[in-house]
């Protein structure tokens, strides 16, 4: 699958409400709707975040459970649906990496079968992903892989656009020596 | 975008992450874990309106103690605009009444949302009326007492069933209710009718008494 950016339109968008209003007829279709549309980048991003395959179904999970809990009676356009999601799953990945950091023994296996791995595989840039900081892992992944711009990814991220800005610059940077 | 333009070379790395597949049985796990969670918190109010309710009886109690023993009976007619909450999206609201049951001796009336008792009246003890302040307040609009633009949903006498409706509406809901009490401050008999404020829609009209209660509703509500 390509990585077709997600369409950012700034301030409401009238096609976008009207689209989502006919399917919301319940809260629970109006959120299968919502991940039918976002769930294959939902999952990309979580696999970057994490590394490990294994987890990226548990990390859903609860990224799902409280966003239909918190889910808005509406919102004004794609893009302020979008920064929501990825806001409520990047928060669900930072506590999976903080629970994990107290067990780091949980993702051993995965490290070992990256080694020799095909640069170009998945799961060598998902091992060279995991070179980075997570702060810095989320910010290449929101602007280079779901086509956010800085502004989108800073409010996802509650920094400031110069944040994003020079943590894509070295985030990009280390990938390249890493993938190279 | 105003950003600085996409990394070509690195966002084609990424595109080649293959995340793996929903494991079998995700979806249904999902839902199993939301109706848990919503459950377990419907559970938890309960309990706090049990609460609650016991407590405004008991105060009530007291007092009527101290006022005087025995009171004529009266009518309350008011109505009052409730602010219901949203829940997955939507506002809900949820509206029960049950006459004398073999086992429970408090007929009532209930009117929820989603972790509030918006008002409540029952048979048990000398409460006539519980309002919540910080969900409902009396306005000066009149409803009809009437079960005109709605469907019936039946007639319940004393028995295990009751009628309960959850609608998926909301907003504000005005509320009137015209409630009389016996000489000891218990409601013997009650009307009550919904309507959604915003668009001057009939959600629901009830007659309530001990023995019957007789309940119409939109046919949005469930």
């Amino acid at each position: 699958m390509t990585a077709a950016a997600v369409r950012l339109p700034s301030g409401r968008d009238p096609l976008y409400e009207l689209g989502v209003a006919r399917l919301a007829v319940t809260p629970r279709r109006r959120f299968e709707n919502l991940l039918e549309r976002h769930e294959p980048m939902l999952r990309r991003v979580a696999l970057g975040m994490l590394r490990d395959p294994h987890r990226v179904d548990d990390v859903l999970q609860e990224t799902y459970l409280k966003a239909y809990r918190k889910l808005p009676a509406r919102f004004e356009s794609e893009r302020q649906e979008a920064v929501w999601l990825y806001r409520v799953l990047h928060r669900s990945c930072l506590d999976e990496l903080r629970r994990r950091a107290r067990r780091p023994e949980v993702y051993a296996d995965v490290e070992v079968e990256a080694r020799g791995e095909d640069p170009g595989s998945s799961l060598a840039v998902a091992a060279a992903l995991a070179e980075l900081p997570p702060d810095a892992r989320v910010v290449v992944l929101l602007v280079d892989l779901i086509g956010f711009d800085y502004e989108a990814a800073a409010e996802v991220l509650g920094v400031p656009r110069g944040t994003v800005a020079s943590r894509l610059n070295a985030a990009r940077r280390r990938l390249r020596e890493v993938l190279a | 975008m105003s950003g600085g333009p996409r990394d070509e070379w690195v966002r084609e790395r990424l595109a080649r992450l293959a995340p793996p597949p929903r494991r079998r049985g995700f979806e249904d796990e999902l839902w199993e874990r939301v109706q848990a969670r919503e459950r377990a918190a419907a559970r938890r109010w309960r309990l706090a309106s049990v609460a609650l309710a016991a407590v405004a009886v008991a105060a009530t109690a007291a007092a009527a103690v101290l006022a005087t023993a025995r009171a004529p009976g009266a009518t309350i007619d008011r109505t009052f605009a409730c602010t219901t909450q949203v829940q997955g999206g939507l506002h809900t609201f949820a509206l029960e009444a049950w006459p004398r049951d073999p086992q429970l001796p408090a007929a009532g009336v209930r009117l929820t949302t989603r972790t509030q008792t918006l008002m409540a009246f029952n048979t048990f003890g000398r409460q006539p009326l519980a309002v919540d302040g910080s969900g409902c307040r009396a306005v000066r609009r009149t409803v009809p007492l009437s079960p005109a633009g709605l469907r019936s949903a039946g007639s319940f006498g004393v028995g295990y069933v009751h009628f309960s409706t959850r609608c998926l509406l909301g907003g504000r809901v005005l509320v009137h209710l015209r409630l009389r009490t016996d000489g000891r401050g218990r409601p013997v008999a009650a009307q009550l009718a919904l309507r959604l404020e915003k668009r001057n829609r009939p959600v629901a009209y009830v007659r309530w008494s001990p023995k019957r209660v007789v309940a119409s509703v939109t046919p949005s509500c469930d």
